[in-house]
């Protein structure tokens, strides 16, 4: 089985280019457009890396971290999450961090920059 | 206890002289009889032993009934006398007390006549006396008053609430601003601030303590370190939700040796809650937009480089093409609602300022002749005189590029301007004879960039009348077949700032609140009880009521109060409140107080009354006439306001019982009268707690003079009077 990218976002441009560039990195990708359906993706399909985006419907990506990380639905998983977001205030980075986000990029982004980073994540896992 | 004893000393003095009068007869009888020749010596003695020796019990018994006759008449005149003169003692010290004294009735013996002549002589030598003092006080008072008005011009002038306090927090001093200030700050209408601010009122009561304290520390500090006028700032959200700023400076010590210490403190008051929510909006928007800036860019770049790639193929190209078409449009929008957003965020910051109307429309008139080749006839009337607060500027050019335009599109030659007030709101009319004209040309002139001569404005005349909450339209004049009449409806505005502009009318523009003897005011170390009355403050008040039984369901309908600080009252810090009593008023007692149900409709319960009147009292010393009466009635309520009155309280009925105990009638009318006031508006509670403020200022040193200074001693001494048992 291949690894699993779970891309939370709630604006659809960005979802079709993050869904490429993760399919063209040859990860399996799955698609959220709120909170809560990023909820009900990680529990069905336990993916390896979550990219969540702050800024979303229902449950913000913070809510969507804290929630991963306080509750583990399966014994001993834990994804990798990216928080890929606007938000570049300091006080936005060290809340995502401190909530359990493996690491924290801010938009706009580079292509080579954002594959580096998830590769760097996901070889960690792997 | 001496006047128990002296009927006795009276008997001992009758019996002396009953003695001594024996004796004197005895020895003359010895004396005359010794001197006699033998024989007649022989006869007397014979007399004496037949006739007066065998009477003597009758002659001991007339002598005893002549000698307690005389003591009666001597007990009774001693007692008229005595009372008499106690009772002048107390006329002549109640003359001596009175403002304007009435001379004593001249009734009695002669000697009593001549001693209340005299006293009268000495009441109009006191009087013109006074007379004397008083033209040189006036003149002294008129210097003071002069020093006055130059400090109060000074202060009416300042654009800022200013409020001064002493090392405690006491206000000394605040200008009409900051009264008006704090009245918009209220949330209740019963007092209308005057719960919130007042001379000696604690400005804790309005400001965080922890607050002012911190930035009195600042500043002291910085005073030591030798500055010469150091300020501090804070900011703080007051109990109705609106942001102050404040500025506290020092008010340095009178003392040399201390003039590093501070005797008090300046605060400049300014509101800045719409400045506060303008700047919050304004960070909130540009926060929000570079994070749309972000988002938007990070798709196109994310694209861009996508559709770089080697390996993407013509479809996936084309499909982000479209990615980065819709980005940039979005982007695009973005930009334009960022644009209308400033737009009306450089509008909402035209300078409004007070115009009178007529200087507007002359000074339009004045730029339309300049201009064009166009006549306009003014017909203001009364209207000319209104006040708008306006962008003169904008509104100038907005005139004038209407006129211009009705003279070059229309061929107008002549353009009457009238103005009227209606509904509140002001009408300003051009007119001039034709047809109406088609409405793409008015909507141009009204939503077209303004061409004022030479100089084309970007913004609409519909952009400076929305600025001024205005609107502009053209129409046929109603009731006329060839006048057409472009209207413009200006509200004559409402705002914060206007409302206090327009109650800053000049006579009012003088500080009469302050007294700066609270500056000597010490903190409250000791209780209440062991303060001085002169020393505290006292809220004195009074109620009309539906009837004399509060326990059985009469109720408040009026309720007046003021307050008495420094020994002065403060007349500008006042409650004087109908109340609904939420039942009929009994026709029987309107004649009382005048008051009808129709005035009580519509006026706050008793429950939204209570609370103010709580606050209003705070911290103070509760003064009414028959108190036990009034308290009584605010004690009923307790259950249902959970609102306790548990102030000191002074009535005057009792300390005036106190100090006159031989009056036999201590009513506020008899009070009044005694203490030679002058009464306005007895029967309204406002009236009466008005009367019953001097009575008791009267009170005060009259106490004193019994050696009753302390509120305590003044307590106790009223519990003891005979009324103190009456049961209300």
């Amino acid at each position: 089985m291949g690894t699993k990218v779970l891309i939370a976002e709630d604006d659809e441009n960005m979802l079709a280019c993050l869904e490429y560039l993760m399919q063209h990195e040859g990860y399996e990708v799955l698609l959220a457009h709120d909170g809560n359906e990023t909820l009900e993706l990680v529990h069905r399909h336990q993916p390896d890396l979550l990219i969540l985006n702050i800024i979303m419907p229902i449950k913000n990506g913070f809510e969507v971290c804290q929630e991963v990380r306080n509750h583990s639905l399966h014994a001993g998983y834990q994804p990798k999450i990216l928080m890929l977001t606007a938000k570049n205030r300091e006080t936005d980075v060290a809340k995502g961090l401190a909530l359990g986000a493996n690491a924290y990029m801010t938009k706009p982004f580079g292509i080579a920059e954002l594959t580096h980073q998830v590769r760097t994540l996901l070889g960690a896992t792997t | 206890m001496k006047k128990k004893f002296w009927p006795a000393i009276v008997w001992l003095r009758v019996s002396g002289v009953a003695l001594g009068t024996f004796a004197w007869l005895m020895l003359t009888g010895v004396m005359i009889v010794s001197a006699l020749p033998a024989d007649q010596k022989l006869q007397v003695q014979t007399l004496l032993a037949d006739v007066l020796l065998p009477r003597l019990p009758l002659i001991l018994l007339t002598a005893l009934m002549a000698l307690a006759g005389l003591a009666f008449w001597l007990v009774a005149q001693h007692k008229q006398g005595a009372g008499w003169l106690g009772d002048l003692a107390e006329r002549v010290r109640l003359a001596q007390q009175a403002d304007t004294p009435t001379a004593l009735k001249i009734q009695g013996t002669h000697a009593q006549r001549e001693l209340l002549d005299a006293i009268n002589t000495l009441i109009l030598d006191r009087l013109h006396s006074e007379a004397e003092l008083a033209d040189k006080v006036a003149e002294a008072s008129q210097r003071i008053e002069q020093e006055r008005r130059q400090l109060a011009t000074l202060m009416a002038e300042l654009s800022q609430s200013v409020v001064v306090c002493n090392r405690e927090g006491r206000v000394l001093l605040y200008n009409n601003r900051a009264r008006l200030q704090f009245r918009l700050m209220s949330s209740n209408q019963v007092a209308s601030g005057a719960e919130l601010i007042g001379i000696g009122r604690s400005i804790y009561q309005v400001l965080d303590k922890a607050l002012v304290d911190h930035a009195i520390e600042q500043v002291q500090t910085r005073l030591e370190r030798g500055a010469s006028s150091p300020t501090a700032e804070f900011v703080t959200f007051t109990r109705s939700g609106q942001m102050l700023k404040v500025q506290l400076a020092a008010v340095r010590s009178a003392q040399a040796d201390q003039a590093n210490q501070m005797d008090g403190f300046v605060l400049v008051l300014e509101n800045v809650t719409d400045e506060f929510e303008q700047h919050h909006t304004r960070s909130e928007a540009l926060y929000t937009i570079t994070e749309r800036s972000r988002a938007a860019i990070a798709i196109i770049r994310a694209a861009i480089e996508i559709i770089g790639l080697p390996d993407t193929d013509e479809n996936t190209r084309a499909r982000f093409r479209g990615v980065i078409a819709s980005e940039v449009d979005k982007f695009t929008q973005h930009i334009a609602q960022l644009a209308q957003e400033s737009s009306s965020e450089i509008q909402s910051h035209w300078l409004l300022q007070e115009v009178l109307l007529s200087e507007l429309i002359n000074a339009a008139r004045r730029r339309v002749e300049q201009i064009c080749d166009l006549q306009i006839e003014l017909d203001l009337g009364v209207a000319a005189a209104v006040w708008l607060k306006a962008d003169s500027y904008s509104m100038i050019q907005a005139l004038t590029h209407q006129a211009c335009s009705i003279h070059q599109d229309l061929d107008v030659c002549t353009v009457t301007i009238k103005a009227d007030v209606v509904d509140g709101k002001l009408q300003l009319d051009f007119m001039w004879k034709g047809d109406v004209p088609p409405s793409n040309l008015t909507s141009q002139w009204e939503n077209g960039p303004m061409q004022v001569g030479e100089q084309t404005v970007a913004v609409s005349v519909h952009d400076v009348a929305q600025k001024h909450g205005a609107a502009v339209w053209v129409k046929r004049l109603a009731g006329t077949a060839d006048t057409v009449v472009m209207r413009w409806m200006l509200p004559i505005s409402s705002t914060q700032s206007e409302a206090i502009q327009n109650q800053l009318k000049p006579t009012q523009e003088r500080p009469e609140f302050f007294d700066f003897d609270l500056f000597r005011m010490t903190a409250q170390t000791h209780a209440m009880d062991d303060r001085k009355l002169t020393d505290l403050t006292f809220t004195v008040f009074d109620t009309e009521t539906t009837g004399l039984n509060p326990s059985q369901g009469d109720e408040i309908i009026q309720i007046g109060a003021v307050r008495v600080v420094n020994q002065k009252i403060v007349s500008n810090e006042y409650i004087d409140q109908l109340v609904d009593p939420c039942k009929p008023i009994p026709a029987i007692t309107i004649p009382v107080h005048g008051i009808s149900d129709d005035m009580v409709q519509g006026q706050p319960k008793i429950t939204d009354v209570l609370p103010v009147f709580h606050q209003f009292a705070a911290d103070t010393v509760i003064v009414a006439h028959n108190a036990a009466f009034d308290m009584r009635f605010l004690e009923l309520k307790t259950p249902v306001t959970g609102l306790r009155f548990d102030q000191p309280v002074l009535d005057t009925l009792l300390l005036s019982a106190v100090v006159h105990p031989k009056q036999e009638s201590h009513r506020l009318d008899a009070l009044a009268e005694r203490f030679g006031l002058v009464i306005h508006g007895r029967h309204t509670a406002m009236g009466d707690a008005m009367v019953t403020a001097q009575v008791f200022l009267k009170l005060i040193p009259l106490l004193e003079a019994m050696g009753i200074t302390t509120l305590g001693q003044a307590r106790e001494a009223a519990q003891k009077t005979f009324y103190a048992r009456l049961k209300y």
